[in-house]
């Protein structure tokens, strides 16, 4: 955990630096690490802001129900052809 | 592309099986290593769920020799495709629609205990007027591990949308150099300042750049972290909204002059789709392509008879137009796609032969080339020999219009530049054409100096 909270503050410190910056890479690189390591990082804060919205959808659809019966009309993009 | 056993090069990198054809169809052999998630894959449900909604090609299994029996698990025939098309030849909402698919299809194999191993945007292709899954072997079992495809999902889809939107639309180019997307370092780059105060933009595209070159030379243990499905779905759900929340936006006075264009003479245009109808009566073509299409009102002509057509235009907002004309009337056999005929699509990938060019993957059964030839001869000096031998390489029969010199478009194009095209002229024209074409039809178009033809490819051309 401690390695994770380390890996954490000095993302933190890396991101306000990529706000400054903007970034170069230079040499030739495995990209894979990174992105596993980010995907951890992010990932309390994902499935909490994910879990609150399905959430507000459930109760949102409660109260909608109840007004009327008719099911909301998809919001999709194009996808939902 | 293909070598002598039929082995298929776009699938060369897959271990769990291949594709190849054999007499003209389409096989994929499933490898015995990938057997436990091939079989998850149908019992888990998700296969049923997937191309009941549409999102993945159906197949079936065959009883075939395998083409590589010692690795053979099963070999299956996927419902063909009619024409392969690539990203950096598909407009902003084309690129957006994939993004959705992919995520929606992520979404639904999470829900099924499976998960995409890999969300190239190669994976998907558009069928009847749909974008769909092509790879069945994508999935496996799902791991509690970080989501192995998220950088390239952030390198195919995300990374190039973001930079249609902020930046240029024609930044989709970038990926016919990149051929697994656009490295992240550099989308971060061109990206404007303001995207880093965006949440999910900072994290998905800036921080992962960052996160990206910082683990680039450290050694981490990456296979002993886990994370729960709330997380990866979280994570979907969150490249989700970024995708939706991204428009491409035009003024209405760049709406207005893509109509315009084809608003010429009424009576002319009205006469140039009868005729062009009578030609297609004629030809029946299996297939077609409208080369400079526009917007496609004329290939419309040919896939509201049933025949399926690729409509190319170099105008990535003429190929956007006529990409959401076809959602909007849910047509099923038009394709548009973005094409510089003087610098068409290569082959790329490993040995060029991961994608195919433009011209392997013709030749068309028709073609159109609808007000086209002035811009290929004057524009870009190409004589009429040139472009006809190119003409008869994509195509069975031809149908071309000429514009003589006195036409005012032609007219616009000569007015910057000197006239050096003495040979642009309609009998010279014939002369050229007929040395591979064999011309069956010629109709003048009334109220205006244009000649539509109708041509047959010749097989004894030299």
């Amino acid at each position: 955990m401690s390695t994770v909270n380390r890996l954490f503050r000095l993302l933190i410190v890396a991101a306000l630096v990529a706000m400054i910056f903007p970034l170069a890479l230079s040499a030739y690189i495995d990209p894979g690490t990174g992105s596993y390591i980010l995907q951890v990082l992010i990932a309390a804060f994902v499935a909490v802001s994910f879990t609150i919205k399905v959430f507000w959808k459930r109760i949102k659809k409660f109260f909608s129900r109840k007004k009327e019966e008719k099911p909301e009309p998809l919001q999709e993009s194009a996808d939902e052809k | 592309m293909k070598n002598e056993a039929g082995t298929l090069a776009s699938s060369f990198r897959d271990p769990s099986g291949f594709l190849f054809i054999r007499e003209k169809i389409l096989y994929r052999q499933i490898n015995h290593s990938y057997k436990e998630d091939y079989d998850l894959f149908l019992s888990s449900g998700l296969y049923r769920a997937l191309t009941q909604a549409g999102l993945l090609v159906r197949h079936e299994e065959v009883l075939i020799p395998p083409a590589d029996p010692g690795a053979a698990y099963k070999i299956i025939r996927p419902e063909p495709v009619p024409f392969i098309s690539y990203p950096y030849e598909w407009g902003f909402s084309q690129l957006k629609d994939a993004a959705l698919a992919t995520l929606r299809i992520q979404k639904m194999a999470l829900e099924h205990g499976m998960s995409l191993k890999d969300s190239s945007a190669y994976n998907i292709q558009f069928l009847q007027g749909r974008t769909v899954f092509i790879d069945t072997l994508s999935f496996e079992k799902l791991t509690m591990r970080p989501w192995v495809a998220y950088r390239q999902f952030c390198q195919h889809f995300l990374g190039p949308l973001l930079l249609m939107k902020h930046r240029d639309f024609r930044l989709n180019q970038l990926a016919r150099v990149f051929i697994d997307g656009i490295p992240l370092d550099l989308t971060s780059r061109l990206l404007p300042w303001s995207t880093r105060l965006k949440p999910s933009l900072a994290t998905h595209i800036h921080l992962h750049a960052l996160s990206q070159k910082h683990f680039s030379r450290r050694t981490v243990r990456v296979r002993e972290k886990r994370v729960s499905r709330t997380s990866l779905l979280g994570i979907v759900d969150s490249l989700e909204s970024a995708v939706k929340k991204l428009s491409f936006k035009l003024k209405k006075t760049e709406w207005a002059d893509y109509y315009q264009e084809t608003n010429y003479v009424p009576e002319a245009f009205e006469h140039k789709k009868q005729v062009l109808a009578e030609f297609l009566d004629l030809i029946r073509p299996k297939n077609l392509w409208d080369l400079g299409a526009n917007t496609g009102i004329f290939s419309r002509l040919a896939s509201e008879r049933g025949i399926p057509t690729v409509s190319w235009d170099i105008d990535f907002v003429a190929v956007e137009l006529n990409y959401r004309d076809c959602l909007a009337k849910k047509e099923k056999l038009l394709l548009p796609l973005v094409l510089d005929l003087t610098n068409p699509s290569p082959a790329i990938g490993w040995e060029n032969q991961e994608r195919r060019s433009f011209l392997e993957r013709g030749p068309a059964d028709a073609v159109f080339a609808l007000a086209l030839l002035h811009h290929l001869a004057i524009s870009n000096n190409l004589p009429f020999s040139r472009i006809a031998a190119f003409l008869r390489k994509i195509c069975r029969a031809l149908v071309v219009e000429f514009i003589p010199k006195s036409d005012s478009q032609v007219q616009r194009l000569l007015a910057t530049r000197e006239d050096i095209f003495s040979g642009y002229s309609q009998p010279e024209f014939e002369h050229e054409f007929s040395r591979f074409f064999t011309i069956q039809k010629a109709v003048h178009l009334k109220g205006s100096e244009r000649v539509l033809y109708l041509m047959q490819g010749r097989d004894d051309q030299d």
